[in-house]
């Protein structure tokens, strides 16, 4: 399968912040790629770059095409989503319809009304952006960007503000749209929804990209070793010492991810000699895989004091 | 693909910029035709409300019409500062422009529509008014010079473009508030520099001054007319800045 997005070396500074430090990631055509991270970490910064709105230093390729020169062309093929305002007075009907004739859309009526009716605005059509709640501003948003049936699909944090019901919507549209060929490039803040439908996935923390891969990738390399989480008072450096202990690091909940070379004959083992080593253990457990796991685990000890993720 | 592009963001901007054109078009009128109605009448309104007017000088409607370009100067320099200087910064600042950006439209053709829009937003009621005012004159005057309005208004344009495209091309990079007093500063220093000589030369105000000259009907070499002209050279350096520095920074 070739990739709809290729990024090489990418790197981006803001003034003496630096935002995207050599990011490399490569998106397979037809995929749903869940976009993870901190609030801060690049996300946003990586999607401008993606649409053409942010310059950049490095390599970044939509449908084998430089952003930095092709972007015009290539934002004719793409649906974006950003994370911003629109323009207040516009009517929905009146700024989709703008929408429709720079992109110079068939039939353009016709596509407006579908679109409005597959995320339930069409009742609203005539009402002025302004006059919206965020939610409706969101699927506005996101009609926009559906408008032109794009080959790809750039979304940032497409589910803020929606209520549940939306939710569960949006994400069974991009499944849908996933499933009819589409590739989807989604941010968002929420864990569970990026489990839920992502076919591959980056975390990426403090502008670099810390984990990449399809879901299969991610959860094989993620059993490699045991993986256990304890609570409790834990003397870190004993239970280091430990033959069966091969890393001991608190998540950014407090709590510690305990890592064995591989199985361990008994939990009860494991217990026993880290409580002999002078812990006092509360909970234990083994550690599922989970993309709210990997994501915690990914980010341990690398978030700044006052940070969260 | 590409003017076409252009002429549906130009469209959209104009259409954006409607309420501004109809509400600027009532006040240029109002100020036309009360700069006129007050010479004219003021004499009988006074008497209405009990007062004795004591005007030395017999009022004339053409003396009333140049009174208005004259005020025009003070009150456009507000009207393009305030007018333009969220042009752009306002789009940056809510995020909107993202959306016009990743619509299939170059950054050149989306900043030369906006600045064209907003432009002609706010000179269009102004020339508009002035023809209003023209008209009135003439009705009453029978006759009235009007190769002197047509040169007093392409004067007040061009000024007025120039004082419009220095605010905007400050609101690519600066807030609204920012843009709109620092436009005014730099106008204020550069109309000061015109009364010195030879620096004079840097200010578009000089330029301006030789027409105006022409407008009073004094009369001027054909050199200084054409030195005139460079007053378009003025509008397009703030012109191009805005569409470069709109291309080159980040959204």
């Amino acid at each position: 399968m070739s990739n709809v997005v290729q990024i090489e070396n990418l790197s981006k500074n803001y003034g003496q912040i630096r935002a995207l430090d050599d990011v490399i990631l490569a998106i397979p055509e037809g995929s749903i790629f869940g976009y993870l991270g901190p609030n801060g970490a690049g996300k946003t910064t990586t999607m401008k770059i993606l649409v053409g709105l942010l310059h950049y230093t490095g390599s970044v390729k939509i449908f084998d095409q430089e952003v930095r020169y092709n972007s015009v062309e290539i934002n004719k093929r793409i649906g974006f989503l950003p994370d911003a305002e629109m323009p207040k007075n516009d009517s929905i009907h009146r700024f989709l319809s703008m929408t429709g004739k720079m992109n110079e859309i068939f039939n353009r009526e016709k596509r407006i009304q579908e679109v409005l009716a597959e995320l339930g605005l069409r009742k609203l059509r005539n009402r002025k952006i302004g006059n919206l709640s965020r939610g409706q501003r969101q699927r506005v948003g996101l009609a926009n960007a559906l408008l032109t049936d794009p080959q790809l699909l750039i979304l940032d944090e497409p589910n803020s503000g929606l209520d549940p019901v939306a939710r569960v919507r949006v994400l069974s549209l991009l499944k849908d749209l996933a499933k009819d060929g589409k590739s989807i490039i989604f941010s968002s803040h929420i864990i569970g929804e990026v489990d839920k439908i992502a076919t591959d996935i980056a975390i990426i923390h403090r502008g670099r990209i810390i984990e990449q891969g399809t879901r299969k990738d991610l959860f094989k390399r993620y059993l490699s070793h045991g993986k256990y989480v304890l609570a409790g008072k834990v003397d870190r450096e004993k239970a280091l010492a430990l033959d069966y202990v091969k890393s001991c690091d608190r998540d950014s909940l407090g709590r510690y991810i305990i890592t064995t070379p591989g199985d361990i004959p008994e939990e009860q083992l494991l217990v026993d000699l880290i409580q002999k080593a002078g812990s006092k253990i509360k909970y234990f457990s083994s550690l599922e895989f989970s993309l709210e796991n990997l994501f915690l685990e990914s980010i341990n000890g690398r978030l700044m004091e006052g940070e969260y993720a | 693909m590409r003017t076409k592009s252009f002429l549906y963001q130009l469209q959209n901007e104009l259409w954006n910029e409607r309420i501004k054109i109809l509400i600027l078009g009532f006040l240029f009128i109002f100020q036309v035709l009360s700069s006129i109605i007050s010479i004219f009448y003021m004499e009988e309104i006074l008497k209405l409300f009990g007062f004795e007017f004591i005007n030395p000088a017999p009022p004339t409607g053409e003396a009333a019409f140049l009174d208005y370009f004259t005020d025009q100067l003070i009150f456009g320099l507000l009207i393009m500062s305030l007018g333009t200087m969220n042009i752009f910064s306002g789009d940056i600042e809510n995020g909107s422009i993202c959306y016009s950006l990743t619509r299939p439209i170059s950054r050149t053709n989306y900043s030369i529509a906006k600045l064209v829009a907003r432009l002609t937003a706010l000179i269009l009621p102004f020339v508009v008014a002035s023809l209003i005012g023209w008209v009135y004159m003439a009705m009453m005057f029978e006759v009235f010079p009007i190769e002197r309005l047509f040169w007093s208004l392409v004067i007040l344009v061009l000024l007025y473009a120039y004082l419009g495209t220095v605010t905007s091309a400050l609101s690519t990079r600066v807030s609204a508030l920012t843009a709109g007093l620092g436009a005014i500063a730099l106008f204020i220093v550069q109309f000061s520099l015109s009364a010195f000589k030879p620096i004079e030369l840097l200010s578009p105000f000089t330029y301006a001054a030789i027409w105006s000259d022409f407008l009073l009907g004094s009369s001027i070499a054909l050199d200084e007319i054409f030195l005139g002209f460079a007053l378009i050279g003025w509008i397009l350096v703030p012109f191009i800045i805005s569409i470069f520095s709109i291309k080159t920074r980040d959204l």
